[in-house]
């Protein structure tokens, strides 16, 4: 095992990674009004203050029929696996207004998006063209995530939204999926498997490297105290033993 | 650098490897900014803490090792 270069090289990525996560704190915490559009779970009211007069919209997301209203908190996760394409769909319906002004709203695109971290790590939506004005709606699109399966799984947040051709999100809805591989054979918990066993190594052998500076120490000195005469001058001294005898 | 220091590093890429694993694994929620962070941190901290501890432990019970080696009577200990 290595020594003090070991070392040095491993708090250099700690540093760096810690960092990396402040400035991804910060950043990430900069943006956050505009990464999620609805703070609340469940389903709500997404246009201004309800009022007399208003058009407020509800809406409804299932993932592979299930509803998400349900999967509002990491504990009552959809469990889903990543094997087939799922199908998401948006069900939206304004109600109040006035008499005289049509009850119809305008959707232009679904989106479904999926956080780690705060951040937007994956985004599909479905465009409508035409927009869609009517005074309710359904919007299909398909989540393929196939191509991750042997990639990664676990508990991840997501969040449906239906948006308005003016690029204002009319509704949306957080809800979370907890995905399940097969055996839990994947990259990432094979990297991170290695990534720990080779840690717990470094710890496990402190001991053996401890000797080895030990070692290295003593070595050191023994030589240092060889190549000194005593009293001498040790910058001026030759090297070899002093008086020539071993 | 002692031993304690020597391990401290490890159980810090130990800490945040256990979070990750527990997010994906177990319902550890690292979609949030601040409560995903917050978790990282917090393994980070708590495995540095507890390396640094056994890595302690471990230079000792080396160095206790060591010393029984070393130790020879004075009548056979080698001429220098």
């Amino acid at each position: 095992m290595g020594g003090p270069s070991r070392t040095r090289r491993l708090w250099l990525p700690c540093t760096i990674g810690t960092i990396g996560v402040l400035a991804l704190m910060l950043s990430a915490g900069a943006g956050a009004g505009t990464a999620r559009p609805h703070a609340g779970f469940g389903p709500g009211p997404a246009i201004g203050t309800p009022g007399p007069g208003t058009i407020q919209i509800t809406g409804a997301l299932t993932y592979n029929g299930q509803p998400t209203a349900n999967a509002s908190g990491p504990t009552s996760a959809l469990g889903i696996s990543f094997n087939t394409p799922a199908t998401v769909e948006f069900f939206w319906q304004a109600a109040g207004g006035k008499i005289s002004q049509p009850l119809s709203i305008s959707i232009q695109t679904a989106e479904l998006r999926v956080y780690f971290l705060g951040l937007s790590v994956w985004t599909k939506d479905q465009t409508l063209s035409p927009p869609s004005v009517s005074p309710k709606g359904t919007v299909n699109l398909t989540a393929d995530f196939t191509l991750n399966r042997y990639l990664l799984e676990g508990l991840y947040e997501l969040s449906g939204s239906l948006i308005e051709p003016n690029g204002t999100v009319a509704w949306s809805e957080n809800f979370y999926l907890k995905v399940m591989a097969p055996n839990h054979l994947t990259a990432v918990n094979l990297g991170l498997g290695l990534v720990a066993v080779y840690e717990a190594y470094t710890i496990a052998t402190v001991g053996r490297w401890l000797s080895g500076q030990q070692t290295k120490a003593d070595v050191a000195k023994v030589s240092d105290e060889g190549s000194s005469p005593a009293g001498g001058d040790a910058s001026s001294a030759p090297n070899h033993p002093p008086g020539g005898k071993a | 650098m002692g031993a304690g220091s020597h391990a401290i590093p490890s159980g810090v890429v130990l800490g945040l490897v256990a979070v990750l694993l527990g997010q994906q694994f177990s319902y550890i929620d690292l979609s949030g900014t601040y409560g995903g962070i917050i978790d990282l941190v917090i393994g980070a901290v708590v495995g540095g803490i507890l390396a640094g501890f056994l890595g302690r432990a471990l230079g000792r019970r080396a160095e206790r090792r060591r010393g029984a080696q070393a130790w020879t009577p004075p009548e056979t200990e080698p001429k220098k």
